[in-house]
């Protein structure tokens, strides 16, 4: 009888000291920030705000490949010896669609959208944000901000490559792709969202 | 030992010599979580011992291993303290493939702060059986590591071991004297030397000679041990001091360790504790590039030491000598670089037997570690008229991280005998890890002064990190046996772990194994079998050596944009979460068999596994559309399969005089990448801006990937005839004297679409020879280890023979080809870009390789004068690395962990030769005593 008791305390005793702790395999990453916990003043709101804006200085657009792209297909350039090859095909046209800096276009287009629908989607959050921490118009204007420069990456992206997706959420977590919408309703969208930025 | 009946009758003293039992020499081998007799293991397990690992002067003990038990590959490199490469049973994953390590069975990060002389053995455990115990973690083999325990009820027993002795390394590669090179430079590249050294006297300087030297290495170890009934104790410590082979490298380590048992009543209660200091001095690189690399390119002419320069260094001058190669004497030894750590690791259990065969166990154990590096570099200048290499400031870099972890593991066993047949052996067990490290990196500069070692926040650079990692985990396991004929075995653990999403946070992991001792049947008795048993197991194990916190999503800072003046920083999401991220799974099968004849003086095994991993972990590349900023998602998709078959075979001969023995074993392992999820391929293991390395299906992990190469073309009849298109990438066109790749698609020109497989780095098979002999008091060791069948990417070719602009290079370049016929191997210099600017098989050499590891000569003092002083006195001769044949052209065909792995992933980096540390010579003189 008394063999039992010691070993039911022993069994318990293995039991209590191991199973209750689960809570410590639930880690948050101290070495990162976390979309979770992020929002809650106008400097953060402003640097996410920044980061679409970032996306316009990109090689893929103003910073680099975007002037050759424009200047060369338009002949505004002509070109010496020292072009390279991937700029050259800009000249005579004969690029396709495995031409990285035209990818790189594309791609830092859709980074910047997605950036922007990243503020735009936590605007309930922003929203939230006591007005003594960011007064109602700065908020206004930082989701405003984003609006738009989602519209100029749908701008380049529509009037270069025609029908593409559009993109106004964030991609789901199993990040499967979107499918394509047609140029003219992207115009439509444009149109509507400029007018509702800048009432006449 | 077997029992002897003897009668006593009128005699007055009675002699009794003990003889052993050949078939109850029952050997207990460790294995997870409690140790097993040998006839009743059902896994594959190889068992390294004290002599073996002790056999070689090296730092860390999973060196020695090396050749030692079939399946088990180690590289390593000449570095002193630099940790190998371990690999049991081959490639599981193109992760991460290090084996699991366990002291004395708390889980540790690995064996760089034992001493080897503390160890009394190594199992390595390499089948599902014996690693499923360990779940989430046993993927790759583990590593069981026992540190020596003193004699209950013997003598005290005091022992000093210390060796001295020198490493040297004298390979060099033949490279261009001033003469040949400045006559090279002329006729390859048009270039006459205008630096005034280059005109004077002619002097060549040999810096492969400057950069090695005979390093001195010393070890002592001192450890006293004992025990009374109801205890037992050992205490040492150790020092060991080694000079590298090449200049100002090296390594010392002080290590201490106190490990003693209790018995109290129904109680046990046990501790170790090992605390230990260690520094190194590595090999030092800037720009990535290796000592030996320098050494091969630096211009023959150009002195070492120049008074006139700041800091007193000669080095290049750009323009006037039209090559850039840095002084490699300058880079290592210029300042310093530190890198010192502090351990302290222990475990404290105790037992209760609560009833006969009932014991619960708990266990605590702790690692402590503290790691600092600390490189100082002055300012210098190599060349007081333009110098190509200078630096107008101090550089202080400081970078620390801290470590600690816990172990709490507590067990109950019960292992009970029904009907005098059947044993039976129960375990149930949890336990719980935790581990923090903090990680502190720093760096600034100091313009002003070269006299503070010390950081400042002038131009700093501060960065701090902290991950945390957590486990918990459950095991039953049940070890039946009927009489020791029939073996049955089975295990299942539960296990969770914080680097897991919180939809797959948990893992199941079985395994069973069945075994059958044949000599056991009444046909084998009377028989020369004293063992023959079958044995085969299956189960999953589990890799969750992933990244921390990869499951999450978080944000990203680095983004710019300039309003007016100000940059404005950004942050936006940096990629998908993926809660459904789990461990690597490996599915282990395998089937054994053992057999010991005649009196156990025939041993031996022979294996077979299979290996299938899946859930590997690969990032997906996602729809540029989407915008995701780190552009692809990690998800657990790939499976590689690994088989293989071991083979091991001993003989013993242990009466007489005359003793000797002689064990060999044999280890091949295959793998084939199954899938790569939505990926074609991967690559990596970066040289000159490509990629070496590749990952396809279908394929071995990390083949070397690159052209194949036929030769030189010899005219431009030849050019025309192969090729219709001759200007590759539409800029360089192709010659007579350039390479003549290999058009594998016949379309007329050589592009990307031409490369293939050209050479796998993973070895058909790894093998190891000891043959011991002992004669009166002479001992006499010889121990030969070898690969066969393996690649190496020899990039050392590239700098002796690529030409791909001035540097100094092999003399190999002064037979290139000059005109139609004089060369079919070495082609013209500075020829097409693709000659020496695309990975081919041009530099893939064979790596295989025999070596005689270790030869040791041994006698063992037997003066009567002397035994008032000494139980045993032994004094040996011995020498690492002697002999090694290979046709391979580098210093040294094992190709450990290079010091630059360019920031990629390093598995990648197998078999390729950046101009390695190789391995040293060595010869020693050492001595054993005991009290």
């Amino acid at each position: 009888m008394k063999k039992t008791k010691i070993l039911v305390t022993v069994l318990a005793t293995i039991g209590l000291v191991l199973s209750c702790n689960e809570d410590s395999l639930e880690l948050t990453n101290p070495n990162e920030l976390s979309p979770d916990t992020f929002f809650t003043n106008q400097t953060q709101v402003q640097s996410a705000v920044n980061a679409v804006y970032s996306n316009l200085q990109t090689r893929g657009l103003y910073s680099r490949h975007m002037f050759f792209m424009m200047d060369n297909m338009a002949h505004e350039n002509g070109g010496n010896n020292q072009l390279e090859a991937d700029k050259r095909q800009y000249l005579d046209f004969s690029f396709d669609s495995s031409h990285g800096a035209i990818g790189a276009y594309w791609e830092s287009c859709y980074r910047g959208i997605n950036k922007a629908n990243f503020v735009i989607e936590n605007a309930p959050k922003i929203n939230e944000i006591l007005p003594s921490q960011m007064s109602d118009d700065l908020k206004k204007k930082a989701i405003g901000e984003a609006k738009f420069l989602r519209a100029l990456f749908h701008f380049f992206i529509v009037t270069r490559y025609g029908d593409a997706p559009l993109m106004t959420t964030l991609p789901p977590d199993d990040g499967s792709g979107p499918g394509k919408v047609l140029a003219l309703k992207y115009m439509r969208r444009l149109s509507k969202t400029c007018k509702k930025l800048y009432p006449l | 030992m077997t029992t002897q009946t003897i009668t006593v009758g009128s005699q007055t003293s009675i002699n009794v010599s003990l003889q052993e039992d050949a078939e109850a020499l029952d050997e207990v081998v460790v294995v997870g979580y409690g140790t097993q007799s040998r006839a009743e293991v059902t896994g594959a397990i190889a068992t390294v011992g004290a002599e073996e690992l002790s056999a070689l002067p090296v730092a860390s003990a999973d060196q020695a291993l090396q050749g030692r038990a079939a399946g088990v590959t180690v590289l390593n490199t000449g570095s002193p303290g630099s940790a190998p490469v371990v690999r049991i049973r081959g490639l599981g994953t193109m992760n991460n493939n290090d084996p699991l390590y366990v002291i004395d069975g708390i889980i540790a990060g690995g064996l760089g702060d034992l001493n080897p002389n503390d160890i009394e053995s190594i199992n390595i455990l390499k089948d599902a059986s014996t690693t499923a115990i360990y779940g989430s973690l046993g993927s790759n083999g583990v590593v069981m590591v026992t540190t020596k325990k003193g004699n209950r009820l013997g003598k005290t027993l005091v022992t000093l071991d210390a060796y001295t002795g020198v490493n040297y390394s004298n390979q060099r590669f033949d490279l261009l004297n001033t003469q040949q090179y400045l006559q090279y430079a002329q006729d390859a590249f048009g270039f006459t030397p205008t630096s005034p050294l280059s005109q004077s006297n002619g002097n060549t300087t040999d810096f492969q000679d400057a950069l090695f030297r005979t390093g001195v290495m010393q070890k002592v170890d001192f450890s006293l041990s004992g025990g009374g009934e109801n205890n037992n104790f050992r205490f040492s410590a150790g020092y060991m001091d080694q000079e590298g082979a090449i200049i100002e490298t090296g390594f010392e380590r002080f290590s201490f360790r106190a490990n003693s048992n209790f018995s109290v009543g129904k109680f046990n209660f046990g501790e170790t504790m090992a605390v230990s200091f260690q520094k190194q001095n590595p090999e030092r690189n800037l720009g990535d590039r290796s000592l030996i690399e320098h050494a091969i390119k630096a211009a023959p002419y150009l002195p070492i030491y120049n008074p006139n320069n700041l800091q007193g260094f000669q080095g290049p001058n750009s323009a006037l000598d039209g090559q850039d190669g840095e002084n490699p004497i300058r880079v290592q030894t210029l300042g310093e670089q530190i890198n010192k750590s502090s351990s302290i690791i222990g475990s404290i259990f105790g037992e209760f037997e609560i009833i006969d065969g009932l014991k619960y166990k708990s266990q605590v154990g702790l690692e402590y570690r503290n790691a600092n590096t600390n490189i100082f570099v002055p300012s210098y200048n190599d060349d007081s008229e333009g110098a190509t290499h200078s630096s107008d400031f101090a550089e202080i870099t400081k970078n620390s991280s801290l470590r600690k972890s816990y172990t709490i593991t507590n067990s109950l066993n019960y292992a009970f005998t029904l009907s005098d047949k059947h044993n039976f052996d129960l375990l149930v067990l949890a336990e719980k890890q935790e581990t923090v490290d903090e990680l502190l990196n720093s760096n600034s500069q100091n313009p002003i002064t070269n006299d503070l070692n010390q950081v400042s926040s002038e131009k700093a650079f501060l960065q701090s990190f902290t991950y945390e990692y957590n486990r918990l985990g459950y095991l039953g396991r049940l070890n039946y046996n009927f009489d020791q004929k029939y073996i049955f075995a089975a295990s299942i653990r539960r296990d969770a772990s914080s680097r897991f999403g919180e939809n797959n946070r948990w893992g199941t992991f079985p395994s069973v194994a069945l075994g059958w001792n044949i000599a056991k049947e009444s046909f084998l008795t009377d028989t020369a079998f004293n063992t023959l048993k079958l044995r085969g197991s299956w189960g999953i194990t589990g890799n969750d050596r992933i990244n921390n916190y990869q499951y999450s999503a978080t944000l990203l800072s680095d983004f710019f944009y300039p309003f007016g003046d100000v940059l404005a920083t950004g942050t936006t999401a940096g990629g998908l979460a993926n809660p459904d991220l789990k461990w690597e799974e490996t599915t282990m099968k395998n089937i054994g068999l053992d057999f010991g004849l005649f009196d156990g003086r025939l041993t031996g095994a022979v294996e077979y596994f299979n290996n299938t991993s899946d859930d590997l972990l690969m990032s997906r590349p996602l729809a540029g559309s989407l915008g995701i900023n780190s552009g692809s998602v990690t998800e657990n998709v790939g499976s590689v399969e690994t088989s293989g078959v071991e083979f091991s075979l001993g003989y013993n001969d242990y009466d007489g005089d005359f003793t000797w023995s002689a064990n060999l074993n044999i280890g091949t392992s295959t793998n084939e990448v199954k899938s790569l999820g939505s990926n074609e391929s991967l690559s990596g293991g970066t040289f000159e801006s490509q990629n070496i390395s590749r990952i396809e299906v279908g394929e071995p992990l990390f083949f070397f990937y690159g052209y194949e190469t036929d030769g030189i073309y010899q005219t431009r009849a030849e050019v025309d005839a192969n090729l219709t298109q001759t200007l590759v990438d539409g800029e360089f066109p192709v010659n007579p004297g350039d390479i003549r790749f290999v058009d594998q698609n016949g379309d007329g020109q050589i592009n990307a679409d031409d490369r293939v497989k050209i050479g796998n780095p993973y070895p058909d098979f790894t093998y190891g020879l000891n043959l011991n002999a002992n004669y009166k008091q002479l001992d006499l060791n010889l121990f030969i280890s070898g690969v066969s069948g393996v690649d190496v990417y020899n990039t050392n070719i590239y700098d002796l023979e690529g030409m791909p602009r001035l540097f100094n290079a092999g003399t190999n370049v002064l037979n290139r080809w000059t005109g139609p016929g004089t060369s079919n191997s070495v082609p013209a210099a500075g020829g097409n870009d693709q000659n020496f600017n695309s990975i081919s098989d041009r530099f893939v050499e064979d790596g295989s390789y025999t070596r005689l590891k270790n030869i040791t000569l041994g006698y063992t003092l037997d003066n009567p004068a002397l035994e008032d002083y000494f139980s045993k006195c032994r004094i040996y001769i011995s020498g690492q690395n002697l002999i090694t044949i290979s046709d391979y052209s580098g210093l040294d065909p094992e190709i450990g962990n290079p010091l630059t792995n360019n920031g990629g992933n390093s598995q990648y980096e197998l078999g390729i030769d950046r101009g390695n540390y190789p391995q040293p010579k060595s010869v020693l003189l050492g001595v054993q005593l005991s009290f």
